[in-house]
């Protein structure tokens, strides 16, 4: 937890990496709010040997890792963001403890990547297969991503050391499961069992989850709004920080998002 | 012409440049590619894993060594490549080996690994179903273990019961006969009541015994509340209330305090006494010797807890009755209590506790009766 104010902020990453995707936001966020930064079991820095196979091998179990961390540290109407994946893992999560969230932004979210009759999640089941496939190709290389990093915050430059350790850096196994859970998952009929206002950050081109998923996940949340971003990719956090604070700041210090 | 691919894109990753051996490669004209997202070149995998996993390295990072990521040729066949990625203030740059041949290589190290790693695992789960049909196994014996000890105890209480039973009905058969042959015989009333009265006596008998075996079952329906108690007050008090004759109770106690479930332990002297009562003879008087000791188990028992026993034993001593002497209790409790079953009361109340009750002739009149219960010091 860190930060300053009233209001606590989650801060949820998605797959592929872990809490270190946040950094560039996180000195806005901070100056406004107390912010809940963590790591999935299995991910980043977390311990590795609570991973267990048969929780996360649904979404209910990364959101049972939320509720968790919310729980002990007695965290109730906090405001949520996910990117990714985590939108739906924070939709799991609010279905089963609603106390603990006051509001959502989900960051680039999609309830269903497989493209499914009517629904264009993006990709074919083969399409994701080839996912797998490229994980196995890669996990080689991921050992070696433990060189020293420069960091741009030099104020920060004790985390730049620990972070240079554990940047992204997974398990083969894991990162599979994650991968096969967050892609194959589909959490289409959960979007309406969340009712606390919600945004939906869309950039353009994003290749992952595409600006029809955006409008599908909008469409079906009752109480949501969509900011359609000028940045492009998947990580806007990362690519365009600045915008994306900007999007925030219009946005989260709303009365709707606070109240 | 350069023998590797090198990709030149903007920050916004569309392509600026690629050189004629990608191109070639790819079966693309660089016109057809210029101002792309590189997003298009990318397999559907390798779209993902660079936009969630390797995206991010490169911002934070500037450069990514060593990443394989398939590029899609305009008829569609998958060229893997080897990549090494950088990126400045202004572009983004990618340069890599063709991985053709190594990918088919690696691709077979890949599955004979994932071939080892699924044999592995496996082997893990089988390990894991052996472990598992071990802890069945183990809980199977114990049920049976426990299923032959009821069994025993089922067997044993059968016995007693037939026993027990056979004896007051044929008593009932004996005097009814006795009774209608007298009735034929057209003798006085008087001695037809008497004879209606032993029946009666005798089915009181049978329903007493039935009422024990009753009171017998339930023994173990109520859990036991356990709590320390005096063993001296306790013989004192059950003896007060039953109908044995004694020459007196002679002590000799190490542990005075138990501990186990008040009532039942009560039951059990009760019980004891009345077979003490049943096994001597009428005309005899008893002389208890009573001892407590505490002793460690040699049983197989995990938990040290349980390693102390304590061997309470009762030795009688069975002697012709002297009017004079023998202290002889009027309780008519016993009397109207029915008789049989005592000694499987006595097994019973103690193996509840976790225990054992034994019974051994030990001389001329002499009988030793043990009582091992689990010891609590207080």
């Amino acid at each position: 937890m860190i930060g300053n104010g009233d209001r606590t902020i989650i801060l949820a990453h998605g797959f592929g990496c872990d809490q270190a995707m946040w950094r560039y936001i996180l000195p806005f966020l901070e100056k406004h709010f107390r912010v809940l930064v963590f790591d999935y079991v299995g991910c980043g820095r977390s311990d590795i040997t609570c991973y267990d196979e048969n929780r996360y091998g649904k979404l209910t179990g990364y959101a049972q890792d939320i509720i968790e961390i919310c729980e002990e540290l007695s965290i109730e109407k906090a405001i949520f963001i996910g990117h990714s994946v985590s939108s739906m893992i924070g939709v799991l999560a609010y279905i089963e403890r609603p106390k603990i969230f006051r509001s959502m932004v989900m960051i680039c979210p999609s309830s269903c990547y497989l493209n499914t009759g009517d629904y264009h999640g993006g990709f074919e089941k083969s399409e994701l297969e080839d996912l797998l496939e490229m994980l196995d190709s890669n996990y080689i290389e991921w050992a070696n991503y433990l060189a020293p990093v420069v960091m741009k915050n030099h104020e920060k430059s004790h985390l730049s050391e620990e972070l240079a350790e554990s940047f992204c850096s997974m398990d083969k196994s894991i990162t599979k499961n994650f991968a096969r859970v967050t892609f194959f998952s589909d959490n289409r009929k959960d979007l309406n069992k969340v009712d606390i206002p919600c945004l939906i950050v869309q950039c353009t081109e994003d290749d992952i989850a595409n600006q029809r998923v955006g409008q599908f996940v909008k469409d079906n949340l009752p109480n949501s709004k969509i900011v359609n971003m000028d940045a492009s990719g998947h990580c806007p956090h990362l690519s365009h920080p600045q915008e994306t604070i900007d999007v925030l700041k219009n946005e989260l210090l709303t009365e709707k998002f606070l109240a | 012409m350069l023998p590797c691919a090198v990709i030149r894109m903007t920050l916004k990753e569309s392509i600026v440049d690629i050189n004629p051996y990608i191109l070639g490669k790819l079966s693309y004209g660089l016109e057809e590619l210029k101002n792309n997202s590189i997003n298009s070149l990318l397999s559907p995998g390798s779209r993902i894993l660079y936009k969630t996993h390797f995206y991010p390295i490169l911002v934070e990072k500037n450069m990514v060594h060593e990443i394989v990521l398939s590029l899609i040729g305009k008829d569609g066949t998958k060229h893997p490549f080897l990549f090494n990625m950088s990126m400045d203030a202004n572009d983004i740059f990618l340069t890599g080996l063709f991985l053709n041949k190594r990918n088919d290589y690696e691709s077979g190290l890949i599955e004979a690994k994932n071939a080892a790693e699924n044999a592995l695992l496996k082997n893990k789960e089988l390990m894991m179903a052996q472990k598992e049909l071990g802890q069945v196994q183990k809980s199977l014996e114990i049920q049976l273990s426990q299923e032959r000890s009821i069994n025993k105890e089922l067997r044993i209480l059968n016995k007693m019961i037939s026993h027990d039973l056979q004896e007051p009905l044929r008593k009932i058969q004996l005097f009814a006969s006795k009774t209608i042959s007298e009735a034929k015989r057209k003798y006085s009333w008087e001695v037809l009541a008497l004879n209606l009265n032993r029946i009666i006596d005798i089915a009181f008998e049978g329903h007493s015994l039935t009422k024990r075996l009753q009171q017998y079952s339930e023994l173990e329906f109520y859990p036991l509340r356990k709590a320390h108690f005096d063993l001296r007050g306790i013989i004192e008090s059950t003896k007060a209330k039953s109908s044995i004759s004694t020459y007196g109770f002679y002590y000799d106690l190490e542990v005075e305090s138990v501990y186990g479930d008040e009532n039942k332990i009560n039951l059990l002297f009760t019980e004891l006494f009345e077979l003490v009562n049943r096994i001597s003879s009428p005309d005899h008087a008893q002389t208890l010797r009573i001892t407590s000791r505490v002793f460690e188990s040699n049983e197989n028992v995990l938990n040290t807890f349980h390693r102390k026993k304590l061997r309470i034993c009762i030795i009688t001593h069975s002697q012709v009755s002297d009017r004079d002497t023998v202290k002889r209790n009027n309780s008519e409790s016993s009397d109207r209590r029915g008789v049989g079953l005592d000694l499987a009361f006595c097994e019973k109340i103690t193996t509840l506790h976790g225990g054992s009750f034994s019974r051994e002739n030990i001389g001329p009149e002499k009988v030793s009766m043990e009582i091992v219960l689990p010891y609590v010091s207080l």
